[in-house]
């Protein structure tokens, strides 16, 4: 039977302690010797939208395994501005490869792509929905800093009502006993109240703020997310929050020694240049880590083992 | 008037089936659904609006005369009106008497509210929802995984079947 990944709403806790632990045993084969796990498999890239990190991340991760990588980063270029359906369109590329990556700006897509394909379907975004390869590469990257995804003290900050990122790695993390979530936000973007409750029903403990500077000093993990603008019906609320959240050097200060700042990338204003200097910054090793994952990702779903 | 003589508004039936507690309002629906199924297209149905209840305020009340009623439209009055009775009649007599609870999963009946699901834009693609809360009544779309409360949905006549594009 197929593997797809399509949403973290699918997976269990072990799925996930899975990934971690195949994401650690491939990032300790050394590079020359992964040259031939993948050899002779064909990802196929579909990106309906444009993506920068995500596709070059599954690019990189393949081509290191041996595999080879084609597709479409521009719909303009394909038959879909013909008027072939989306369905058609999966029906014809998976004649070609071995395993298919999907972005598509619609909701659903993913889904919809795996019950349409004999392939294993990997989603790389679908819309607001999800980005589990995102949520994956996230908890792989506080596993590596901290040695454990549990017991921690976890802030979000940001936009944390419209972000499909934090929504799926708060679910995520919940799955793991002891972590206490900070949730620092502008009034308007608060976590929906649905978020706040487990797989059980029972209420996690939250603490709601939306003072950055306090609640950085109070966390192992600040996960920080771009405010977007086009979320706003008023741009002049907008223009009140865009700045409130931006994590400077000089907040740093006084945190704890091992903090380290996520971002799951582009960020715009929301943290300073001068931050990436600083032992905190886990931003680009983070990106590096979800090469590393999606590296584990493809090897798991095309079945292949160590 | 008596809660007694106003059922006399509407004939008693000798076979078949009693829809009561239908929240007030909601009678012509289920009225619009029994006809949607088919082989019940011209069936005999009488309906009640607004008869006093001494629980609902206000209720409607649905009579089917002398057919059964089939499993699919059972669910889907589950999906509009929950907590109705639904009273099977046999010579006159209550013969059987449920009780419809909410849906665990409503598939090809209603259409995602979000415009940005894929449901929407793909053509033929059949809509799956899961109870995400069933006390709450909330479902997620199969699909954009966004959830609704059920008194949000929209509902529409069945399509195809789930999961029509596997193999």
């Amino acid at each position: 039977m197929k593997r797809d990944l399509i949403s973290i709403n699918d997976l269990e806790r072990a799925d996930i302690e899975r990934y971690l632990a195949q994401a650690a045993a491939i990032e300790h084969v050394p590079r020359m010797e992964k040259l031939d796990i993948l050899r002779g498999y064909i990802l196929l890239e579909m990106f309906f939208e444009p993506s920068t990190r995500t596709k070059l991340s599954f690019e990189a991760a393949m081509r290191r395994l041996g595999g080879d990588v084609m597709g479409f980063s521009d719909v303009s270029t394909t038959s879909v501005k013909k008027g072939e359906s989306f369905r058609d369109t999966i029906r014809t590329v998976e004649q070609y490869s071995d395993i298919l990556v999907c972005r598509h700006a619609k909701e659903g897509t993913a889904r919809l792509a795996a019950q349409t394909s004999k392939l294993p379907v990997l989603n790389a975004g679908d819309g607001t929905n999800q980005h589990p390869t995102q949520t994956l590469l996230d908890m792989y990257t506080i596993q590596k800093f901290f040695g454990r995804v549990q017991d921690l003290k976890i802030c979000l900050a940001g936009d944390l009502r419209y972000s499909r990122t934090v929504y799926s790695l708060l679910k995520t993390l919940m799955m793991f006993e002891g972590n206490e979530f900070l949730l620092c936000s502008p009034e308007s973007l608060r976590v929906p109240a649905y978020l706040k409750y487990d797989e059980d029903g029972k209420r996690q403990s939250f603490v709601e703020t939306d003072d950055l500077a306090a609640a950085v000093r109070n966390c192992d993990v600040l996960y920080v997310t771009r405010i977007q603008k086009e979320r706003f019906a008023d741009i002049v609320e907008y223009e009140k929050v865009k700045n409130v959240f931006e994590l400077d050097a000089s907040m740093l200060e006084g945190v704890r020694p091992h903090m380290k700042v996520l971002h799951p990338l582009p960020r715009v204003n929301e943290i300073a240049p001068d931050v990436d200097g600083t032992p905190h910054a886990g931003y680009f090793e983070q990106v590096y880590n979800g090469m590393i994952m999606r590296q584990a990702i493809l090897m798991h779903h095309l079945g292949v083992t160590l | 008037m008596t809660p007694t003589n106003q059922h006399l508004l509407i004939p008693k039936i000798e076979s078949g089936v009693v829809i009561d507690h239908i929240p007030a309002g909601l009678g012509p629906r289920i009225v619009e659904l029994i006809h949607a199924h088919e082989g019940l297209e011209t069936a005999m149905v009488s309906l009640g609006l607004n008869y006093g209840s001494t629980k609902m305020g206000a209720k409607d009340m649905v009579k089917l005369h002398e057919h059964p009623l089939p499993a699919s439209v059972l669910e889907q009055i589950a999906l509009v009106a929950t907590g109705v009775t639904i009273k099977r009649v046999e010579g006159f007599d209550v013969v059987e008497r449920i009780v419809v609870q909410p849906p665990r999963e409503i598939a090809a009946f209603a259409v995602c509210r979000n415009p940005n699901c894929v449901t929407n834009t793909e053509p033929g693609v059949t809509t799956h929802f899961t109870a995400v809360d069933p006390k709450a009544r909330k479902f997620r779309c199969g699909y954009c995984e966004r959830v609704f409360r059920l008194r949000d949905m929209q509902f529409v006549q069945p399509r195809t079947a789930w999961g029509q594009g596997c193999r």
